[in-house]
């Protein structure tokens, strides 16, 4: 009896862990490959993006403001030693690639010699967007959004 | 006890040669309580009479009497039914139909589940990297102008990166 419940329990546990989304890319990133290299990663929590909102309102930045309206969160992963770039890189790209079913890649090639785009989609929302950068071909990094994204989203953003 | 007499008057009677006198013994003769049993089977026959004017009869006045009564009874007028009334069954009929769609209704919009969320990450994966709000709005700020920069290198406009990324377009 105790055994069947314990079952159930980790079972609905399980359940309710695959329901939800979990980590974003970029923390997944983190850890798995952060460690012994020069990765940093700086977020912005959803509380800390609903506090930056009143920021942004006294800036007087409607785009600014409209974009900010649709983020839960940010994160951006930066290199500190450049010459690690290239296999972080790759690694980066591989892991975006292997979750193909989660994270799709943006438009007909979704990606430069040095800059991809992905996204996750659930239904009609973006929910996130992940832009892996090698500027110049050395060094890398990676801005992650998560949100409630919609067509108005893109369009404000183009605009910024 | 010889019933000869009384045989031979039977064999008469079939014959259709008896007199009225001698029907009249018939009559008296199974009109008694001992009549021999070979005979017994005839006295209903002669006894007919007798039970049939014991037998209730309609009186002289029955049909005028019932005339009479029918005369007396109120013609049925025609009863005029009002719209209302006429529609009553229809009109319970429909409310009996709103009350079951509204109270349906009501069950499914509070059985229904509710929508749920498209952003599904968990918050308590977040830490965050800056206290200051200001810091942190510059910050997102700026990595929102290189997304968007990255977006326009590749040569989108804004309808292009939508239909991108609209499912709907797909």
């Amino acid at each position: 009896m105790r055994g069947t419940l314990f079952a159930l329990a980790l079972l609905l546990g399980s359940l309710t862990a695959y329901a939800g989304g979990g980590d974003d890319f970029a923390s997944r990133y983190m850890k798995l490959y952060a460690k012994g290299t020069s990765l940093t990663c700086t977020t912005v929590s959803p509380t800390m993006m609903s506090r930056i909102m009143n920021v942004a309102a006294a800036d007087n930045e409607p785009h600014v403001r409209e974009v900010l309206a649709r983020l839960k969160s940010l994160r951006i992963v930066d290199l500190k030693k450049p010459d690690e770039g290239d296999s972080l890189y790759m690694k980066a790209v591989d892991l975006l690639r292997q979750n193909r079913n989660r994270y799709q890649a943006y438009g007909k090639a979704g990606s430069t010699a040095h800059r991809n785009f992905w996204f996750r989609r659930k239904g009609e929302t973006v929910v996130e967007i992940i832009m892996i950068d090698r500027p110049g071909g050395e060094g890398m990094n990676i801005v992650d959004l998560t949100g409630n994204m919609d067509d108005t989203f893109i369009k404000e953003l183009l605009r910024l | 006890m010889d019933y000869k007499y009384i045989e031979q008057l039977l064999e008469r009677y079939w014959d259709g040669t008896t007199s009225p006198e001698e029907e009249c013994i018939l009559r008296t003769f199974f009109r008694q309580s001992d009549v021999p049993a070979e005979l017994l089977r005839y006295k209903a026959l002669f006894n007919y009479e007798d039970t049939a004017a014991r037998e209730e009869k309609l009186g002289d006045d029955f049909d005028r009497r019932l005339l009479a009564r029918v005369a007396a009874e109120a013609p049925v007028k025609a009863r005029r039914v009002p719209m209302a009334v006429r529609l009553r069954p229809l009109m319970r009929a429909a409310a009996c139909v709103a009350v079951v769609v509204v109270v349906g209704n009501a069950a499914q919009r509070s059985l229904a589940p509710a929508p749920q969320p498209a952003w599904d990450y968990s918050t308590e994966s977040y830490t965050d990297t800056y206290s200051d709000p200001q810091v942190a709005y510059d910050e997102s700020v700026d990595a929102l102008r290189r997304l968007s920069d990255g977006f326009r290198a590749l040569g989108d406009t804004a309808g292009a990166a939508v239909d991108s990324l609209n499912p709907r377009t797909k």
